[in-house]
């Protein structure tokens, strides 16, 4: 018989759990429990990919559906399907999906991760934080979740607690900051935004000059690193540069109010 | 001179050679009388040279005969006995025949010469003997010739060779008779008184018999004997009218002339004459004294050999006497005793003619009956030499006779004493064993006449049924058998044995019979009857279906055969390779194959049943043959090979067409589908699922079609194919027939849950809601519509949610029903329906819901959204109720609705707050204090009542309850820092005023300060990050310049999904 769970939380229905025991006329027995894959073919794994890339429902579900198919519980298949549906805040699917995955993977820490993102965008903020934390509970170095914790911590200014988890980030994405991965680049700046305000002046300006290496035209890199350079180490002479080359590209109200702040300050000090 | 001419006793033939007798004895009677007269050179002496068979002619001078004219004849007309111009030869060129009659007819021609010339010769006469003599010869070598040759169409027309019956026409023989008698008449005429008259009226009498004129030959024979009564033709004449009654059979007339010329002992005829006599007696029935006038010839012979005198120019003696000693045996067979016949024989015969005369004997007996006289006979001749080479014929001479007498019993006796005497492995035998010929022959003889006893036993036995006639069969079997190893006749024998056998329901034995001819003697004209026979026989000898069934159970394992069944598998293998395309190869081959099927030899039968449906379509073995191969398949499970071999029965039209085809079909059809029956029982799920939806597509009419869709999907899910499983069940849904519903239905059912598994939850729910639209009835399908409801509302598609969750909410009568008002609300509230949210969170809140949680955060929800509308004392009604229903329901060990109660208090105490803000404190200083006053009351009370909102321990009211009181705080310095200047006051005073407001308004400030700095800790301690937390820090940082959260940098809020790679 079907059998259908009424979630508390959040009204869930785990459709998950049907383990169908189907009559075929004649010859009735109950069938076993169809056997777990984990493993994913190459072919499926590119097109999952290309179907992600390309934003194509049709082609995601393709895949998807043929995936699970032969393993209704594959992890990788359910969690892209899920966060696909959430790249199109289609928060309540993408969360019935990541509680069918979280029922055979409860310890997955993307699937943790990737349910806190969902809960943040039904702004369950609240509910979202536990999930962060037994992310990087079952995978200390889980970067993901380290980034996403640090990060809305240092959303509410908390330095000294987003740090430890903006580290983790930093420290996880430094093989891709190389490649110039924006996720990478975002991390990496707002780990130097925390030093920068926990005072650690020289680790920040190290980091921002990693970031600028890779990419030297982010404003929003390019105006911290000034903040850093002119309001925190007084370096002015650097900082000028920096100063120049937002002025010259940037022409964000914000950023050109924030730069002329730095302007005076820097010219009420030479004066 | 005495040229024998070798010829039969034969009527014909006597005639012929009595005139050569006679001319030779007419020419020795000239010599005779040249002799007499003492003259040489004659005509006669001429004419005597010639001779009868000389090739080489030595021809001389002719010399004219002295004569006196005496004028010509009278009666002779010489051109009536002239020769023919051009004589025809009757005997082919270059023989000896040929030869002397060429002679002969030279010889006419210069005897009529003479007899022109000498025309009026006194001498006339002799020449006109000489030329009657010639032509009697001439005449004689052409009947001879006609005869030969009438004889040889006579038998070519009695054997059917030809089909014109011969006649005998001596017309050109007798033309010389003619010329002869018209010269001996002439003769007689003429010369009436000459000495030769007895010579020309003997020769008058020979020719007219020869002419057929017997009366006339008759006469002159009896004027020959009236007018020369010693001539020696007398005695000629005599014989010659004693062969002529003879002839007649008149024997009592020809007796007389015979022994009138017996009577002469100096007669030339004389030993002629009494063997004729003989004969004449045994023709009167006086056989004992013509055997008395046979042993007078016999003696006479002998007489005649002993002096070496044969008779000259006449019949032998020694002839007569050797045939007389032959016509020994006819005459003593009728008045002799068997017993004496030996000694008899001795005395007449001779020691040395008495084996062959007692042989002939004993034949005579054997032919005309006498088995008696026959077997004494043999039996002595046997006894005299048991061991020569007639010995063996002797016996066999027995045995024949009693083989047609039916005196069985001294038959069998014979017969038996011959094989074991003269049998192949007899004394006998190998005494003989050097003559080849005698052995094979003898061999051939016993074994043919056993062989015939033998199958004339058999045929009795066959007719008679009789116990004792069929052991006799059965013991001249074994008697062959065990007598004749070697026989040519053997594959018959054994054949004919195995028949009797058969009959006698000796069916193993004959059998064995049987397949002896085709081992030994497989191109034997019985052989296919054999193989036949033989494999009937083992037929009979098999054992009954249930008596196989018995001995081999249960089991599908191969079972070997027994001796019997291994002997006709034999018989049978032997009959169909010799007989491939015999009528009864099929039945045959058939049966064999059965028996493979019954012994569970199911590959060899397979191979059988193969060829008879295949090659023998037609036939009624084709339908068992397909029958049963599908039966093997069958029983070994072998789905696969029986629907091959399904298919190749079917591929004969006539079995396709058949009962038996549609049988097949209907087989096939169950068996295809039993096959992924047993794949399933088997937990083989996916071959079984794939097995199911082959038997659909290929079996699109059958019964079972849809169950095997149905099928094909379970066994697909349980296989973990959820792709194919659903596929089947889509096809089974659109398949137009309206049998199978609740197959259909259930169909429909796994579709919307495959659907969901496969991650297609848009279908999902389309078809969750489409299945509880159909079977609205059906209690479990309602919860389709909760489930269609949730999917819908996870894919933002709020409407269909709605839709879906109020038919739940309608049809559902299950507890929890209520949920669904609750999840409508929500719904409504994504849609920013303030008012149906309102609605509907009012209904779940008046259903009174069991679910305690969902009740708090319902209440609160109203709250919110009277707060919202304005509705402020609903909106505080509501926050009150939430409170009260949290603290009513929650327990301390399981707390519910913490968050919610703490909310709503928090919502009711900021109220207060709102209230000491709106307390402005005057400007008149009297008014101050007490406005002071009430305001720090409203801040007490505040502080309380926001403890308790702390109290709920709730980390996001913990802070909006601190920075609340942080707030409070700064608003009481705010306050007291804003109220107006006194206006009477100097720069003194205002600067003490100014140190007096701030002394008053800097603890406030302080606490401010203190309640925001709390607040940031706990939020921070707690992750507690809300707006509340914000706003401490911004007024943290306004009232304490040097707590700076925010330098301006740019943060990324990151969102960072993990994708696991993809």
């Amino acid at each position: 018989m079907l059998r259908f769970v009424l979630n508390s939380f959040a009204f869930l229905i785990s459709l998950g759990l049907t383990m169908g025991i189907y009559a075929a006329k004649g010859e009735a027995e109950s069938s076993e429990s169809v056997s777990v894959k984990m493993e994913i073919d190459s072919n499926d794994l590119k097109a999952l990919s290309e179907a992600r890339a390309s934003q194509s429902e049709e082609a995601l579900l393709k895949v998807v559906r043929k995936i699970l198919s032969v393993d209704e519980k594959n992890l990788i298949a359910l969690n892209t399907l899920a966060m696909f549906y959430y790249e199109q805040n289609k928060y309540g699917l993408s969360q019935i999906i990541l509680n069918r995955a979280l029922q055979f993977y409860p310890d997955s820490p993307a699937l943790h991760n990737n349910m806190a993102l969902v809960l943040l965008g039904m702004d369950k903020q609240r509910q979202a934080l536990p999930l962060f934390h037994k992310a990087l509970e079952l995978k200390g170095d889980h970067k993901v979740s380290a980034v996403n914790l640090g990060s809305l911590f240092l959303q509410y200014r908390d330095y000294d607690h987003s740090l430890e988890y903006l580290k983790v980030g930093y420290k996880g994405f430094q093989t891709e900051l190389k490649s110039g991965s924006v996720g990478a680049l975002e991390a990496t700046n707002n780990y130097a935004v925390a030093l920068t305000a926990l005072g650690r002046f020289n680790e920040a300006r190290d980091v921002f000059q990693d970031l600028v290496k890779v990419n030297g035209k982010n404003p929003n890199i390019l105006l911290n690193f000034a903040i850093l350079l002119i309001e925190k180490m007084k370096n002015y002479k650097e900082g000028k540069k920096i100063i120049a080359k937002l002025k010259f590209s940037e022409d964000d109200s914000g950023i050109q109010r924030k730069i002329e702040q730095l302007e005076a300050k820097m010219s009420g000090v030479e004066n | 001179m005495n040229n024998l001419i070798i010829f039969k006793i034969n009527k014909s033939y006597e005639r012929c050679f009595l005139a050569f007798f006679l001319l030779m004895n007419g020419l020795t009677q000239s010599q005779a009388l040249e002799k007499k007269s003492g003259k040489t050179g004659t005509v006669g002496e001429l004419l005597k040279k010639i001779e009868t068979k000389s090739v080489k002619i030595n021809k001389q001078d002719n010399k004219l005969p002295e004569f006196s004219k005496i004028g010509t004849s009278k009666t002779l007309n010489l051109k009536d006995v002239k020769p023919p111009s051009k004589s025809n030869m009757y005997y082919e060129e270059g023989s000896n025949e040929a030869e002397l009659e060429k002679v002969t007819d030279q010889q006419i021609r210069q005897a009529y010469k003479l007899t022109q010339q000498f025309k009026n010769s006194r001498r006339r006469g002799e020449l006109w003997l000489r030329l009657a003599e010639l032509y009697v010869e001439k005449s004689r070598m052409i009947e001879y010739r006609l005869q030969n040759e009438y004889d040889v169409k006579l038998k070519k027309f009695q054997s059917g060779e030809s089909k014109l019956k011969p006649r005998l026409n001596l017309q050109d023989s007798q033309s010389y008779n003619q010329k002869a008698i018209q010269l001996y008449e002439a003769f007689l005429n003429d010369f009436p008184n000459d000495p030769k008259g007895d010579q020309a009226l003997f020769f008058l009498g020979y020719n007219y018999f020869e002419l057929n004129n017997e009366a006339k030959g008759k006469s002159f024979y009896e004027l020959l004997t009236q007018k020369f009564p010693n001539s020696p033709f007398v005695d000629e004449s005599r014989f010659a009218l004693g062969e002529y009654y003879f002839d007649q059979e008149k024997w009592g007339d020809a007796v007389g002339y015979y022994q009138k010329v017996a009577a002469n002992k100096e007669a030339r005829l004389y030993s002629f004459g009494l063997y004729k006599t003989a004969w004449c007696e045994y023709k009167l029935g006086k056989v004992k004294e013509g055997l008395k006038y046979l042993e007078r010839v016999i003696r006479v012979g002998r007489i005649a050999k002993s002096k070496s005198n044969e008779a000259s120019g006449g019949v032998s003696h020694i002839r007569l006497a050797s045939e007389a000693l032959k016509d020994l045996v006819v005459f003593y067979a009728e008045v002799g005793s068997p017993e004496s016949a030996q000694s008899y024989f001795q005395k007449v015969a001779g020691e040395k003619n008495v084996l062959n005369l007692t042989e002939k004997l004993a034949y005579y007996y054997a032919d005309s009956g006498n088995k008696t006289g026959a077997k004494i006979l043999f039996k002595e001749l046997v006894e005299r030499n048991p061991n020569s080479p007639k010995a063996y014929d002797y016996q066999y001479q027995i045995v024949n006779m009693y083989a047609a007498t039916g005196d069985a019993k001294v038959f069998k006796d014979e017969l038996y004493q011959w094989i074991t005497l003269y049998g192949p492995e007899s004394k006998w035998a190998q005494v003989n064993s050097k003559n080849k010929d005698l052995i094979n022959k003898a061999n051939l003889l016993i074994e043919s006449t056993l062989r015939n006893y033998v199958l004339q036993q058999h045929q009795t036995a066959q007719n008679s049924h009789t116990e004792f006639a069929q052991k006799l069969a059965l013991a001249g079997y074994e008697l062959y058998f065990n007598t004749f190893k070697d026989s040519v006749k053997l594959d018959e024998m054994h054949f004919f044995f195995a028949e009797l056998l058969f009959d006698l329901q000796n069916y193993e034995r004959a059998a064995y019979h049987y397949m002896w001819v085709n081992e030994h003697a497989p191109k034997s004209k019985y052989n296919e009857k054999s193989l036949l026979n033989a494999v009937l026989s083992l037929e009979k000898k098999l054992p009954h279906v249930d008596e196989i069934r018995k001995e081999v159970g249960d089991t599908t394992e191969p079972v070997e055969f027994d001796k019997i069944i291994k002997s006709f598998e034999k018989a049978a293998k032997a009959y169909l390779q010799a007989f491939p395309n015999h009528e009864n190869s099929v039945a045959i081959n058939y049966r064999l194959g059965s028996l493979y099927y019954y012994y569970n030899q199911f590959d060899k039968a397979l191979v059988i049943f193969e060829e008879v449906y295949t090659k023998h379509p037609k036939s009624q073995f084709a339908e068992f043959a397909a029958n049963l191969t599908l039966d093997i398949y069958n029983i070994r499970k072998d789905y696969v090979g029986l629907e091959k071999a399904g298919q190749k029965i079917l591929v004969q039209p006539e079995l396709a067409h058949s009962g038996v085809g549609n049988q097949i079909k209907n087989i096939l059809q169950r068996a295809s589908f039993k096959k992924a029956q047993d794949l399933e029982t088997g937990k083989n799920y996916l071959k079984s699922a794939e097995a199911y939806e082959s038997f659909s597509r290929s079996q699109s009419q059958s019964e079972l079609t849809e169950t095997a869709m149905f099928n094909a999907g379970v066994n697909y899910e349980r296989g973990g194919d959820l792709n194919k499983a659903l596929e089947m069940y889509v096809a089974l849904q659109s398949a137009k027939s309206s049998k199978n519903a609740n197959l259909k239905k259930n169909a429909s059912k796994f579709i919307a849950i495959l659907y969901e598994k496969t991650g297609q939850y848009a279908h999902a729910a389309q078809a969750f809601e489409n299945y509880a639209h159909q079977n609205e009835k059906d209690k479990e399908s309602v919860n389709f519509y909760f489930n269609a409801g949730v999917i819908y509302d996870g894919l933002n598609q709020y409407q269909k949610a709605l839709n879906c969750y109020q038919r739940y909410f309608d049809l559902s009568r299950n507890k929890d029903r209520n949920e669904a008002l609750f999840l409508m609300a929500k719904v409504w509230e994504k849609k920013k329906s303030p008012r149906q949210s309102l609605e509907f969170y009012q209904k779940y809140f008046s259903a009174n819901p069991k679910n305690g949680s969902s009740l708090i955060e319902t209440a609160l929800a109203i709250a919110k959204l009277f707060e919202a509308k304005g509705q402020k004392k609903l909106a505080d009604e509501w926050y009150q109720k939430t409170i009260s229903i949290q603290q009513r329901i929650s327990k301390p060990e399981a707390p519910i609705g913490v968050a919610n109660a703490a909310h709503a208090k928090f919502r009711l105490v900021y109220k207060t707050f709102e209230e000491l803000k709106s307390i402005r404190i005057p400007a008149q200083p009297q008014k101050q204090a007490k406005v002071v006053q009430q305001k720090l009351a409203f801040l007490d009370r505040l502080k309380n009542e926001l403890a308790r909102v702390i109290k709920y321990d709730d980390g996001d009211q913990i802070v909006a309850s601190l920075t609340l009181i942080g707030q409070a705080y700064q608003h009481m310095a705010a306050s007291i820092y804003a109220v107006p200047l006194p206006k009477n006051l100097d720069a003194e005073g205002l600067k003490t005023y100014q140190k007096g407001v701030e002394d008053i308004a800097k603890p406030f400030q302080a606490e401010a300060i203190k309640n925001y700095q709390t607040a940031i800790e706990k939020g921070r301690q707690l992750e507690a990050y809300n707006d509340w937390f914000r706003m401490a820090q911004r007024e943290l940082s306004v009232l304490n310049s040097s707590t700076n959260y925010d330098n301006g940098e740019k943060i990324f809020l990151t969102r960072m999904p993990d994708w696991l790679g993809i």
